[in-house]
């Protein structure tokens, strides 16, 4: 019954790509169902994600706010592995991605330097590989970022000392190479944040080394 | 000289005898081995009755087989004769001159043992709907002569033999309803004679088998859908003009329809639904002449529905749902008078209704809910006397219901949000034969007419947010089907009719948001059927009314937001065995909640807010059984009506069954969630005493709202024991002591307020805990660490950075010397090693670098000082 259900609701998620019109204005439960359909789920955590209903706000993990629209994510520790989608980027009001402790793998999208409203982007303990996108310094609002436990590769962008607001950074174990930034919010950051990426350095040399180095 | 005269004649006749004799020694081999395999593989003998060899020379005379005129067996037909066991025992080689072997529709078991390819005259073999498993044997290539070949309906499993493409002279192929994998082997190109092949219902993968409909084929029949087939539809399908059936839906076929697909000028069922095909609908399937049935449904399709389509004179079936389809409808649709179903529905079209669509008077279902038509709805529908199933809600009509011309074999009626106008006409009561009548979420005022008490059939009545007023018809009652009463969010005032408690089919009963008033306790009655009771958002006033307690089959009794007052009776805990969801928020009762409740093993909600409750919550609330686990979503037990069911799922309850949860701050209506939901609202009352430790075992909670109450003592130490957890209010009340640790488990808690309590010391850092906003734990003064702004003490040190290098630096003027030394020393004795070794070493000169930044800085910094 239980697995007859999920089929049920994984099909109506599936459809739901189709966009009707009644479910037009609800591009971000779409955004969300193209999210599930790249996901393997044996925990079923998924299972309220049901395209039939006006918008994902009564699904589980899944938080709106007064205005209908998704500003939360609680995916943390659920076992789910699978890839990360553009389709993130169209969840324009979200403020807490949390999809730590999980098995998601690939890019780190460039998309999600779109949620300009975000607050806390949560990614550790994964399998994510590639560099960490130059578009995430886009996030103005980004007050926690943490991608620690990873296979992320290349070096840390300078453009993320641009992220004022930034009071919690972790990008241990890791595999990135090059030097640490010193400007801005990395300033604050102990050096907890950055150990364990073999290939880097320490602290950005003021105009000695470039801050590929050793990439 | 005589003798040798007769000679030849008796060397003749010996001949005769002995071929005789021969030929009978066979026909008891074949006998023989038929018995055989009766009597050791076959249970029950079913249609074999007459097999036998006492009154009977040979097999000849038994049912089901046949034999040539030289008494050989050449056909074998035990077809649905209800005969159980296996074909292992069965020696195809005492019987070499079968052509036909039929034994379909019984209950063969086990392998199709490799010995069947000995039949090398074998032209029929139907093997369908028995249970036979495992793969299909290799050697079947050997079965040249094979022309009719029918595996369907058994659980074979394992690919499809290459071999199988030897078999030159099929022409029927017949492999649905097993479980096939692994892609349709090219070999079968090799198949000139094909005409027919369903491999439907299976598990096959890859990409689409363009190579049956190559070269010269002579295919009419394909039937690849139910599988798992990928990767787009070849341009090539277009050039295999015999095709009359083309059916590969419920795959995961992607791209373009080919617009090729418009030479098949013979095919006459087009199946592409439930597949992730995208563009335009090609202009050319319009040149399809013979076309009757078109499956679009279900794809990821965009742009208009080509004219071309709808000028077709076949075209009986339409079905293009569930797309991104857009623009207006051509007004001609129709127009050839054949068209029996459209199905339109979840698309954007818009403009108004095509005229003609009732042409001929064929229509029988039209289906364009959910769109965004527009306009009136009379001309359109004028023609319509076949029409049975009409839905065309959610959209932008607009006009009055006076205009809907009656139509006598109307069944289904759904206009629910439109723009509908005007009171609900008499002549409603005309559509005797409506099983389903939905004007739900229009603009509809006046009352509801008595006369819709003619609709005797009529089993859902749904006419919910509109303006109706007056009072709720009495004669309601006399709709003995009526499964489903759904008049809520209207003007409707005055008191319930008494017999609407024990009308024998009402299962759902939603008077929600009316202005009925009436004293409940005076309501006498038994309540038979109902399943799901709405009386929510009404005046209604007095005790909770005993004669509820009748209620067995209730699921759920939602009376929030009445003026209910005195106690909650322990007899719902007791005789509403099946309740799953309470609510009796927002009323005026009071005392203590009674433990009795916890007798509802099926509870998934209770929500007892916003009322006046005392005392403590009983610890009995610990032993709630459905919350102790996570639901599984299993729709049994909730309310469902059959009506139509498998035409239309989506009718189940959910249309009529919801409630309203506050749910991480903010109200929701959960509909389908309900399913999977478990959760405890006792928020805004006056409960007292500690917050029990054992509801800290219902593991299945997902949300806990305790705030504004008087609750004292600490928050249970195992809370992390509520680990699906995703809104937790615990807010106004007076709990101290500190957060427990254990609060950093609750991974999916995305809303948690702790406010205006009086905790305090550290709040416990952790994965969820450390992301929330202060607002989450404002009003308790103890509490300290981030988010708040308040530091604890001792956490000075690692919060600010550079204080703690100015505290350092400050605390050990030695070391500044001592420093300075070092580096001197280092870099006067080290400069012409290290850098000889920096031009040759790319990863010591990093290192390098480093340490003489560090330096740098390190002794400007202690200049500075």
């Amino acid at each position: 019954m239980a697995s007859s259900s999920l089929l049920i609701s994984l099909a109506s998620c599936l459809l739901f790509l189709a966009v009707s019109p009644a479910l037009a204005s609800n591009s971000e439960g779409e955004a969300l169902c193209a999210f599930k359909s790249r996901l393997s789920d044996p925990n079923n955590v998924l299972q309220s994600w049901d395209q039939s209903l006006v918008n994902p706000c009564t699904w589980f993990h899944v938080t709106c706010d007064s205005q209908n629209r998704v500003i939360r994510l609680d995916l943390g520790n659920s076992n789910i592995t699978g890839t990360l989608g553009p389709e993130l980027g169209r969840l324009q009001h979200l403020q807490y991605l949390e999809l730590y402790r999980n098995s998601f793998m690939g890019k780190i999208p460039e998309e999600l330097g779109n949620l300009k409203n975000l607050v806390s982007m949560d990614l550790y303990e994964n399998q994510l590989e590639g560099e960490i996108p130059k578009s995430l310094s886009k996030l103005k609002s980004l007050r926690f970022m943490r991608l620690n436990n990873n296979k992320l590769t290349g070096s840390i962008p300078r453009e993320l000392v641009t992220l004022s607001n930034l009071k919690v950074l972790d990008f241990s174990n890791n595999d990135l190479c090059g030097t640490i930034p010193v400007d801005g919010p990395f300033s604050t950051f102990p050096p907890e944040s950055f150990e364990n990426n073999k290939r880097l350095n320490g602290p950005e040399l003021l105009g000695l080394a470039s801050y590929d180095f050793g990439c | 000289m005589e003798n040798m005269h007769l000679q030849p004649k008796t060397i003749i006749l010996a001949f005769l005898i002995s071929l005789s004799f021969l030929k009978t020694t066979a026909i008891k081999t074949e006998a023989h081995a038929l018995l055989r395999w009766r009597s050791i593989d076959i249970d029950g003998e079913g249609c074999t009755s007459s097999w036998s060899l006492v009154n009977s020379t040979g097999p000849c005379d038994w049912s089901g087989v046949r034999c040539n005129h030289a008494g050989s067996v050449i056909s074998i037909t035990l077809y649905d004769c209800n005969i159980y066991g296996m074909l292992r025992g069965l020696d195809f080689s005492a019987l070499p001159n079968i052509e036909h072997l039929n034994f379909g529709s019984n209950n063969l078991y086990g392998f199709i043992p490799s010995t069947i390819s000995v039949l090398a005259k074998l032209v029929t073999l139907d093997l369908s709907w028995n249970y036979f498993t495992g793969p299909l044997p290799l050697n079947i290539g050997n079965l040249t002569e094979l022309n009719y070949l029918d595996f369907r309906g058994n659980q074979l499993n394992g690919t499809i033999p290459t071999q199988l493409g030897s078999c030159i002279k099929l022409s029927e192929l017949y492999l649905e309803y097993n479980q096939f994998i692994g892609p349709i082997p090219p070999s079968l190109s090799q198949l000139k004679d094909l005409t027919k092949f369903n491999a439907s219902v299976n598990q096959f993968s890859g990409s689409f088998p363009i190579f049956l409909l190559q070269n010269g084929t002579r295919l009419t029949y394909l039937d690849l859908s139910d599988n798992q087939f990928s990767g787009p539809i070849p341009l090539d399908v277009g050039n295999s003009t015999e095709l009359e059936i083309l059916e590969l839906s419920s795959n995961s076929f992607t791209g373009q329809i080919p617009s090729s697909l418009g030479f098949l000028n013979k095919l006459y069922n087009l199946s592409l639904n439930n597949n992730f095909l995208s563009g335009e609908i090609p202009k050319q399937l319009g040149n399809m002449s013979a076309l009757e049935f078109l499956n679009l449904n279900y794809n990821q399709l965009e742009g208009t529905f080509p004219t071309a389509i709808s000028m077709l004179s076949s075209l009986s079936f339409i079905h293009a749902s569930n797309n991104n389809l857009s623009g207006v409808i051509d007004p001609y649709l129709g127009q050839n008078g054949h068209l029996k179903l459209i199905n339109l529905s979840n698309n954007s079209f818009f403009g108004e209704l095509p005229t003609h669509i009732c042409k001929g008077s064929a229509l029988e279902v039209l289906q364009l809910e959910n769109n965004q038509f527009s306009g009136p709805l009379h001309t359109c529908l004028r023609n319509c006397s076949s029409l049975f199933f009409l839905d065309l809600s959610n959209n932008y009509l607009r006009g009055s219901l006076r205009f809907f011309t009656i139509k006598p074999n109307l069944k289904v009626l759904r206009l629910s949000e439109n723009n509908m106008f005007g009171n609900i006409p008499a002549e409603f009561g005309n559509l005797t034969a409506l099983l389903h009548l939905a004007l739900g979420s229009n603009h509809l005022t006046s009352k509801i007419p008595e006369e819709l008490t003619r609709l005797r059939s009529l089993q859902v009545l749904e006419l919910s947010n509109n303006f109706l007023s007056n009072s709720i018809p009495l004669h309601l009652c006399r709709m003995k089907y009526l499964e489903v009463l759904d008049i809520s969010m209207n003007q409707l005032s005055g008191r319930i009719p008494s017999c609407l408690w024990s009308m024998d089919a009402l299962k759902v009963l939603n008077l929600d948001s009316n202005k009925l008033s009436q004293r409940m306790h005076s309501i006498v009655g038994h309540m038979t059927s109902i399943q799901s009771l709405h009386l929510s958002n009404n005046k209604l006033t007095g005790d909770i009314p005993l004669f509820l307690k009748s209620g067995s089959n209730l699921t759920v009794l939602d009376l929030r937001n009445n003026i209910l007052y005195g106690l909650v009776p322990s007899w719902i805990g007791t005789s509403l065995p099946l309740l799953r969801v309470l609510c009796l928020s927002s009323n005026r009762l009071s005392g203590k909640i009674p433990p009795e409740l916890s007798e509802l093993s099926f509870l998934q909600l209770i929500d007892l807010s916003h009322n006046n409750f005392t005392g403590p919550i009983p610890k009995s609330f610990g032993s709630f059984k459905s919350m102790s686990r996570r639901q599984e979503g299993n729709v049994d037990g909730w309310p469902d009506i059959n009506f139509i069911h498998n035409y239309y799922e989506k009718y189940i309850i959910w249309d009529f069954v919801y409630e309203v949860i506050d749910w991480k701050g903010i109200e929701f209506s959960f509909t389908k969630t309900l399913l999977l939901m478990n959760g405890i609202d006792l928020s805004c009352n006056s409960l007292s005493d500690e917050i029990p430790a054992e509801l800290m075992t219902l593991k299945g909670l997902v949300f806990l709202n305790l705030s504004g109450n008087n609750f004292i003592g600490n928050i249970p130490e195992n809370i992390g024991n509520l680990n699906l957890l995703e809104s937790l209010d615990l807010s106004r009340n007076t709990i101290s002591g500190s957060i427990p640790i254990s609060m950093t488990n609750l991974t999916f808690l995305a809303f948690l307020n702790l406010s205006y309590n009086e905790l305090s010391g550290t709040i416990p850092i952790g994965s969820q805990l450390q992301i929330l906003t202060a607002q989450s734990f404002i009003g308790n003064e103890g509490l300290c660490g981030t988010p708040l702004s308040k530091l604890c003490p001792g956490d000075a040190m690692s919060t600010e950075s550079s204080s703690k290098n100015a505290h350092t630096s400050d605390k050990n003027g030695e070391e500044r010397i001592w420093l300075f030394a070092f580096v001197c020393l280092g870099f006067i004795s080290g400069f012409w090693l290290v850098l000889g070794v920096l031009f040759f070493n790319k990863s010591w000169n990093y290192t390098y670098f480093v340490l003489v930044d560090n330096m740098l800085q390190h002794m400007m910094k202690l200049f500075a000082i």
